[in-house]
């Protein structure tokens, strides 16, 4: 996963859903290849296997690990950190998830036989017993540990790295229950897939295959879109020249601490962040583009010559008037152009790019 | 790294018995089978490739068990032993001749499936009623014996083309058994001696009262000693099958009241179960009786295999009925029949016409097989999602009966099997199917990870943000 290869498009916040899915499917692989083989292998040539009770860690477990820490790793391969701090920070949240479903599972256990009767007793006693009454504790514990195990590890990382850390107790608590909420939502989902398919009729009826494949898959998804979806702060806004003179040159808007920034494009030939020449119809001093520290962008028009910001059904008129006490400003969006120039002569744009191009 | 191993096994509970253990290509596990105490025979479910190596099977894939859930079909092997010995024996089992129960349901859908017939030899003790009665109305009866054994679908039966250890024994009874030819008992182990001396000496007549109990007495102890017969099953390793036929009742004396024989049948059955007792393996004799006739009357034996005799029993109010004269004018004993087969491991037939007499000769020297593979389906799969048990049962020759344990997996199942044109049942699909679910899925998630950006870059060439403006 590669921070390069994420435009910031509204197709970012799926990005992390899809790549968990995948990482859910090689999961369910890798489980019912132990299953399948692993276990006949152990068998046959050590005479031994693991208890049938061991078959929910093997796939619900090794399902839960694998997302959890996967996106742990993940977020550390965008925000390219070392690859040491990565397996050590996914490893904790694999560890807290996993200890902790286990003791859920493992309470639930207990706890259950207690509400029901004798007939279900007999049931509940065979490991064997596929149900989704019984199973959805699991599943949606797995979900609500998949989520608590990247939280813990994120919050962690936070204590050594500042910039991670939230910045009061409301985005601390949106943070929680992103993760806990998205993972309890992905268990319950995924719980109802692997139901669906082998309980009612249609193409896929009949087994837990298909079903467990599905179910793996919508785990890791739902899981990356909810709990996890690309922060903005992996992206910096950019200015870049898009008239003739001049193209292509760029320049981040905020600060390389990602601190509040002001950029100045002008024709005057010193001082300015970004110089355009004035026989494309750009004044002494133009337009500004400014980042606060919420990371918002906006740009101002600081010229009586025409700035007029463009995008789809809008145009944003941002001449100087002198009439009032400080210049016309708006927010900017990923590819707002602004228009410089009577005629239009020069354009610039805004893009959200990596940060790290810094 | 050992340590590491052990703690790892008991944290999971590992188990160290044999037992459960895998079903190949499922995620299911099969337990021990348990069989029926007491039973005539035991029926060993092949349960793992061990079991299926140490049965020495030619075809060791159709011998694993097999269970596949979407689908809902269960396949299992299993091959009959000696309750004693542990010997593996060979039988002739058709589909009705065993019964399969899931939880106590017995499962309609199933196919019994016969593999490896039997090298070893057979021998067939044709012990044919000599009696006067079986002359009767210008040789009506003994005709139709003729024309049944030399039908060639029962000539086959006993002298199949894959086996050349079989062999004959044609007898006559009466108060004394002997050779067809009168002579002292002898095999004959070729086709064409087989139908010479059908010819020669089945429809000449002979006479006398019907000793039906001492001619099955004789037919499973001293017959078996004499010099050619032992030898014969020695070499050949040849299992000896005895098939009764008579036309009437055990009649020993003019004045025998049917109450006369429960004490005598008494007498053969325990001397029959003792014999089958002490005979291990191969040389067991299998005794099946054959009716010529009608019933004398309506009722049955009993049910119960171990059932002492008794007159009311075996006659019902007939019991102080005369047998020459009387009974024996109105059918055959149906019962003792039956009883004698029950005990001799067999299964008994009352038969009118040379057609029907053919089907029983084909059917006690039918092909015996060394094991079987069966299959079933459950008419809902849903029945798979627990633990159940399978019980597998024989209801012909002898009664067997076992009990075997699949635990599905909760969470997985292995590649459902496919459809083969022409067959029954599915076959299994490789467990490497699961990479062709795996990968275009990958492919899929992959293919829609590069398409935000494909789009964005491709959109932006279209609106020409990627090149100068002219």
């Amino acid at each position: 996963m590669n921070i390069y290869l994420i435009p910031y498009t509204h197709m970012r916040h799926a990005v992390m859903g899809l790549v968990l899915a995948a990482v859910g499917l090689v999961a369910w692989w890798v489980a019912l290849a132990v299953i399948l083989q692993g276990g006949p292998l152990l068998y046959h040539t050590a005479g031994l296997w693991w208890s049938q009770r061991v078959d929910t860690t093997l796939y619900l477990g090794t399902l839960l690990c694998a997302v959890c820490s996967a996106s742990v790793f993940l977020e550390g391969a965008l925000r390219r950190q070392g690859m040491g701090w990565r397996v050590l920070w996914s490893g904790l949240a694999a560890a807290v998830a996993l200890l902790g479903w286990w003791a859920v599972i493992g309470l639930f256990g207990l706890v259950l036989p207690l509400f029901t009767g004798e007939a279900f007793d007999m049931l509940l006693a065979d490991a064997a017993f596929v149900s989704l009454r019984v199973r959805i504790v699991a599943w949606v514990a797995a979900g609500v540990f998949s989520g608590l195990g990247p939280f813990v590890a994120r919050r962690a990382q936070a204590r050594f790295d500042p910039a991670l850390s939230p910045l009061g107790w409301v985005p601390w608590a949106a943070s929680l229950f992103s993760h806990v909420g998205g993972g309890a939502v992905a268990g319950a989902l995924a719980a109802a897939v692997w139901h669906i398919p082998g309980h009612y009729g249609g193409a896929f009826s009949g087994d837990l295959y298909l079903g467990g494949a599905a179910a793996a898959a919508v785990f890791g998804g739902v899981h990356g879109l909810l709990c996890w979806p690309l922060p903005d702060d992996l992206y910096a806004g950019w200015i870049r020249v898009l008239s003739a003179e001049r193209f292509g040159l760029r320049i981040p808007v905020p600060h390389a601490d990602g601190s509040a920034a002001e950029r100045f494009v002008g024709h005057f030939p010193r001082g300015l962040d970004v110089y355009l020449p004035a026989e494309r119809g750009v004044a002494e001093l133009h337009a500004s583009f400014v980042v606060d520290d919420s990371g918002r962008y906006a740009v101002r028009g600081l010229s009586a010559a025409p700035t007029v910001v463009r995008r789809l059904l809008e145009r944003i008129d941002l001449r100087f008037d002198p009439t009032r006490p400080a210049p016309l400003e708006t927010g900017l969006r990923m590819e707002d152009r602004v228009v410089l120039g009577e005629a239009g002569e020069t354009v610039v744009e805004f893009l959200m790019l990596p940060r790290e191009e810094q | 790294m050992r340590w590491l191993t052990a703690a790892w096994l008991v944290v999971c509970g590992c188990q160290t018995t044999e037992f459960p253990a895998p079903v190949p290509g499922s995620a299911f596990r099969i337990g021990e089978d348990r069989p029926a105490a007491k039973a005539q025979l035991r029926v060993d479910v092949l349960s793992n490739a061990r079991e299926c190596a140490e049965a020495a099977v030619d075809d060791v894939s159709a011998c694993l068990p097999r269970v596949d859930r979407g689908t809902g079909e269960v396949h299992l092997s299993f091959l009959l032993r000696d309750p004693v010995s542990s010997t593996a024996l060979s039988r002739a089992l058709r589909d009705g001749d065993v019964r399969i129960t899931m939880d106590g349901a017995v499962q309609e859908e199933m196919q019994l499936i016969p593999h490896e017939p039997t090298a070893s030899g057979q021998l067939f003790i044709l012990l044919i009623d000599g009696s006067g009665s079986m002359y009767e109305d210008d040789q009506a009866r003994i005709r139709k014996v003729h024309s049944a054994l030399l039908k060639p679908s029962v000539i086959d039966g006993f002298f199949p083309e894959h086996n050349s250890k079989t062999g004959v024994a044609l007898l006559k009874f009466n108060d004394k058994v002997r050779g067809i030819d009168g002579g002292v008992p002898r095999i004959v182990t070729t086709r064409e001696e087989y139908i010479a001396a059908v010819n020669t000496h089945l429809m000449r007549p002979s006479g006398g009262y019907t000793h039906l109990y001492d001619a099955v007495m004789y037919s499973v102890t001293e017959l078996l000693s004499v010099s050619e017969i032992d030898q014969f099953l020695k070499v050949s390793g040849a299992a000896p099958t005895v098939i009764v036929l008579t036309d009437g009742f055990n009649n020993e004396r003019g004045s025998d009241l049917c109450s006369d024989n429960a004490p005598r049948l008494q007498r053969v059955l325990d001397r029959l179960r003792e014999v089958r007792g002490s005979h291990g393996g191969h040389t067991r004799p299998t005794v099946y009786t054959v009716g010529l006739g009608l019933r004398y009357r309506k009722g049955d034996k009993p049910t119960g295999l171990n059932r002492a005799v008794t007159a009311r029993d075996l006659c019902g109010k007939l019991a102080d009925y005369r047998i020459d004269g009387g009974l024996e004018d109105v059918g055959i004993d149906h019962v003792s029949l039956k009883w004698i087969a029950e005990a001799g491991g067999g299964a008994t037939f009352v038969r009118q016409k040379p057609k029907g007499l053919a089907e029983v000769f084909e059917r006690a020297a039918a092909t015996r097989y060394r094991w079987y593979e069966v299959w079933y389906r459950v008419v809902d799969s849903l029945y798979l999602r627990r633990s159940f048990e399978v019980q597998v049962q024989v209801l012909a020759w002898e009664r067997a009966f076992t009990e075997v344990t699949l635990m599905p997996s909760p969470w997985l199942d292995g590649p459902g099997g496919h459809s083969v044109a022409g067959s029954r049942w599915h076959t299994s699909t490789p467990s490497r199917h699961s990479l062709a679910v795996l990968l275009p899925a990958l492919g899929l998630l992959l293919f829609l990870g590069f398409l935000g950006p494909a789009f964005f870059n491709a959109r932006r060439a279209i609106l020409r943000r990627a090149r100068p403006r002219r």
